[in-house]
């Protein structure tokens, strides 16, 4: 017997969205075997995650908070895969933002009033999320590093960073030992779509992001360059694309998306710097699987990022209602990875077995 | 009766999804010759050989493969079957070795051992004269030394019945008849061999009988001893068209390239172009000859800013440029055309419109934005002048033939109205017109006063278009003649490397 994989003809009988979609639901019917082995009904779960949570404010706000990170992060991350760089430091790079919007707040300009501070803290956070992505980039241009290893240890350094400056120079005299700066000032934080964590204007940025990237990636000559990068670096080199900057541009760019989700987290959600994990909740991870659900389309990011907010924010819930463990979101998250590179492979690849004769 | 066939094809149709690629076509071949598939590009030669291999399945028809009526289910089962096919576009893995792949197709070495394989091979090395260096990569071979490896894994697979597509398009004057000398060994040893080409005189030299196809369908089969050029080129295309000739107009202009004694190293970083040294003026071709691998890649490549030199000057409209990138280049007006140009200068996952603008995307652009009405009119301008079949603009360009590809490419570079256009073998592989209207375009853009550096591997064309010809050998030059004292023995010779 023989195993045979044959190149499909016609591709196109599914469209890309079609297999995002179709992978999503197989997640969701894969989760629920499991969601069964922990005796939790299944329709029950599904329906707290998605009718409970979308069914009153505070669900609906809480999703939209947590869709402006990752939107932002997706987004950066669409631009590097379109050119093929494989930038998986986001979560770094959004802590680092982060790290840049605390220290301006608490201990660069904290008496200066909203009007600057604000700006400077976005400015800031951004270049430091591109500093922390140009890092990985200038690495992979001079001296072909592979970014795939370079931006992920360096989200472990971002951690790292964040802890060390938590635990020491910049911890609160006044919190009781806790793993936690000083709240930054009023005149620090971002204006809220009252009784909602919602921080508006991290929400118009990300969208407009959005609408930015699509037309880069679709109309400008940088966008061009990306491409014909990412589809071969041969002939880029032919068609006289500069590698360096396809990838310095892309990174940095990433980077300083990812940044600032990291100032709106500070300045919009916690308004203080406090361990990593309670920063970010690995948006920068999932800001990954966002991207390749949209196809690398920056609008097709803004409704899969949401559909994910609402996995994670209704899974947050079935922790405490149905007593299922933390790790159900990270299954659903890795579920839907896996289900969508399977079904990417099956679109076009033809699984035969063939019996000997 | 149909014991002596060791194949007949009968009725064989198959249609692609708009196209009737064959339509029922008879093809038999018989043990101990060599029947050649005649035909221009598109005329259904290689989709009947890709059905023989198994590679596609006919709508309709019968194949017979040694007297029994088979379907053959794949290429596997045909090489069981004693059928193996060497295809023009070679299907080897550039990261593996030449021993690698042949050790692959025996299924006596089992573990990778050299002199299990230098065993194997020693044979054909020395009475077919396929001598490959057997530790090369696949990648840092020319084409000529790929096809050997690929005719070297068809003999080791044992193969009675042999199939090979375009097998000269990549090869030499030499090389062909070394090439002919091993079909001859063969076809005398009672192998049966299917020779696809577009080439009259190669078709009928080797073959001992022709099967014309045109336009899907089987035109006549006919003896090649009652065969002649004329009957064939009307058999195969209707209308002979009439070959461009050099008239030369304005004597030629100032020089528009330089190159001083110019060391470029190759990818395994061994010296591929020695110290070469010439000039192209302003309205004339410089023609290049030579076998595949002694250096043109490289040699095209560093006077594209795509590879640095090691030593040396290039001078391009009567500045330095060395070490200046290929976008630098491109600015000044030159243009290029690099060896198997349908894979190295075009994105398949581009559309057609994309890829019409490739190498020249940021003269199309306004303030960082790409203009689309710009870039449509410039790709349709193409599409027409050179007559590529494309159903539209914004088509994914992997939709298009190699051939249509390939003109793309060329309607790209020559539209760019260059200063100089380097082109490496720009016509391999394209049919008796397309070949006929990118010589009759290098003559436009020369009469328009462009220098034109040519690559070629082909003496006729050489002869036909160009002004002075250099014969390059493992990385030097060998002569140079002008058009009036070129002579086809003379190149030829200085083409293998024998010192006059």
């Amino acid at each position: 017997m023989i195993i045979k994989i044959e190149k499909r003809s016609e591709y196109n009988r599914y469209s890309a969205l079609d297999i995002s979609i179709l992978s999503v639901l197989l997640a969701l019917a894969v989760a629920s075997i499991i969601m069964w082995a922990f005796r939790v009904s299944p329709t029950r779960a599904y329906y707290e995650i998605f009718v409970k949570t979308l069914s009153n404010k505070y669900g609906i706000s809480h999703v939209v908070a947590r869709t402006i990170p990752l939107l932002l992060c997706s987004l950066g991350l669409v631009v590097c895969f379109k050119a093929g760089v494989w930038n998986i430091g986001a979560e770094g790079q959004l802590l680092m933002g982060a790290v840049a919007a605390t220290g301006v707040a608490l201990y660069l300009m904290p008496q200066s009033p909203s009007w600057i501070l604000l700006p400077t803290m976005f400015t800031l956070g951004a270049v430091m999320g591109a500093f922390w992505a140009l890092i990985p980039a200038l690495l992979k241009a001079k001296a072909r590093v592979n970014e795939i290893i370079t931006t992920l240890m360096l989200n472990y350094v971002a951690e790292k960073i964040v802890e060390y400056l938590v635990y020491g120079p910049w911890k609160s005299p006044s919190g009781w030992g806790f793993p936690l700066t000083d709240t930054i000032p009023d005149q620090a934080r971002l204006p809220l779509i009252p009784g909602t964590p919602v921080h508006i204007p991290t929400l118009g940025i990300s969208l407009l992001s959005s609408a930015l990237v699509f037309l880069v990636l679709r109309k400008t000559s940088m966008g061009f360059e990306l491409k014909v990068y990412g589809f071969s670096e041969k002939v880029a080199e032919y068609a006289t694309v500069s590698r360096t900057k396809v990838i310095v541009i892309s990174m940095v760019l990433s980077g300083a998306l990812a940044g600032i989700a990291g100032v709106g987290e500070i300045a919009g959600i916690h308004y203080r710097l406090r361990l990593p994990r309670s920063i970010s909740g690995g948006y920068g991870y999932t800001g990954i699987i966002v991207a390749w659900l949209s196809r690398l389309n920056p609008l097709a990011c803004i409704p899969f990022s949401l559909l994910l907010s609402v996995l994670s924010v209704g899974s947050d819930a079935i922790q405490i209602t149905l007593k299922l463990p933390r790790g159900v979101i990270n299954i659903f998250n890795g579920l839907i990875l896996v289900m969508l590179l399977v079904l990417d492979f099956l679109a076009k690849y033809r699984i035969k077995v063939i019996k000997h004769e | 009766m149909e014991e002596s066939y060791a194949v007949l094809m009968k009725n064989i149709t198959k249609k692609f999804s708009s196209t009737v690629a064959n339509y029922r076509v008879d093809f038999d071949l018989r043990k101990g010759e060599i029947h050649a598939l005649l035909g221009e590009n598109g005329a259904g030669k290689t989709t009947l050989m890709r059905i023989l291999y198994g590679e596609i399945q006919p709508d309709e028809g019968e194949i017979f493969v040694w007297g029994k009526k088979t379907v053959v289910k794949s290429p596997s089962h045909a090489l069981r079957l004693g059928i193996s096919m060497v295809h023009q576009h070679f299907r080897l893995v550039d990261s593996l070795t030449v021993a690698e792949h042949l050790a692959l197709c025996s299924s006596e070495v089992r573990f990778l051992s050299k002199r299990k394989i230098e065993n194997l091979v020693a044979e054909y090395f020395k009475e077919y004269y396929l001598k490959v260096d057997l530790d090369a990569h696949i990648w840092q071979l020319s084409a000529g030394e790929k096809q050997k490896v690929e005719i070297l894994k068809a003999l080791i697979r044992g193969a009675r019945i042999l199939v090979l597509d375009e097998p000269t398009s990549s090869l030499t004057p030499l090389e062909v008849k070394d090439l002919f000398r091993v079909l001859h060994k063969l076809r005398n040893r009672g192998y049966a061999i299917v020779f696809i080409s577009h080439k009259l005189g190669e078709v009928l030299e080797i073959s001992d009988r022709i099967t014309i196809l045109r336009k899907g369908k089987k035109v006549a089969t006919i003896p090649a001893s009652e065969a002649d050029p004329v009957t064939l080129a009307k058999l195969m295309v209707g209308d002979l068209p009439s070959p461009a000739k050099n008239t030369l107009t304005s004597p030629p202009g100032g020089e528009v390239l330089q190159v001083k004694s110019l060391y470029v190293k190759n990818d395994r970083g061994g010296i591929a172009v020695r110290g070469v040294s010439f000039s192209v003026r302003k309205g004339e071709i410089f023609g290049v000859i030579g076998v595949a691998g002694n250096g043109q890649r490289e040699l095209a490549e560093a006077i594209a800013g795509l590879r640095r030199p090691v030593k040396g000057e290039i001078f391009f409209r009567g500045i330095l440029v060395n070490g200046s990138g290929p976008r630098e280049l491109a600015r000044r007006g030159l243009a290029y055309i690099p060896e198997e140009s349908f894979k190295t200068a075009v994105l398949p996952e581009l559309t057609v419109a994309e890829n019409s603008i490739l190498r020249y995307y940021w003269r199309f652009t306004e303030k960082g934005f790409i203009k689309k009405t710009l870039v449509e009119k410039w790709a349709k301008s193409l599409i027409k002048e050179f007559d590529i079949l494309a159903e539209g603009l914004h088509v994914k360009a992997k939709s298009l033939s190699g051939g249509n590809l390939q003109k793309l490419v060329i309607a790209r570079e020559l539209s760019s109205k260059p200063e100089l256009l380097v082109a490496v073998n720009p016509t391999a592989g394209l049919d008796i017109s397309a070949s006929q209207r990118t010589r009759e375009k290098l003559l436009e853009i020369k009469a328009q006063g462009s220098g034109v550096l040519l690559f070629t591997e082909d003496i006729d064309e050489a002869l036909q278009i160009c002004d002075r010809i250099a014969v390059i050998f493992k990385g030097s030059f060998k002569g140079l003649f002008s058009r009036e004292e070129a002579d086809v023995n003379k190149i030829s010779l200085l083409m293998a490397g024998v010192d006059l």
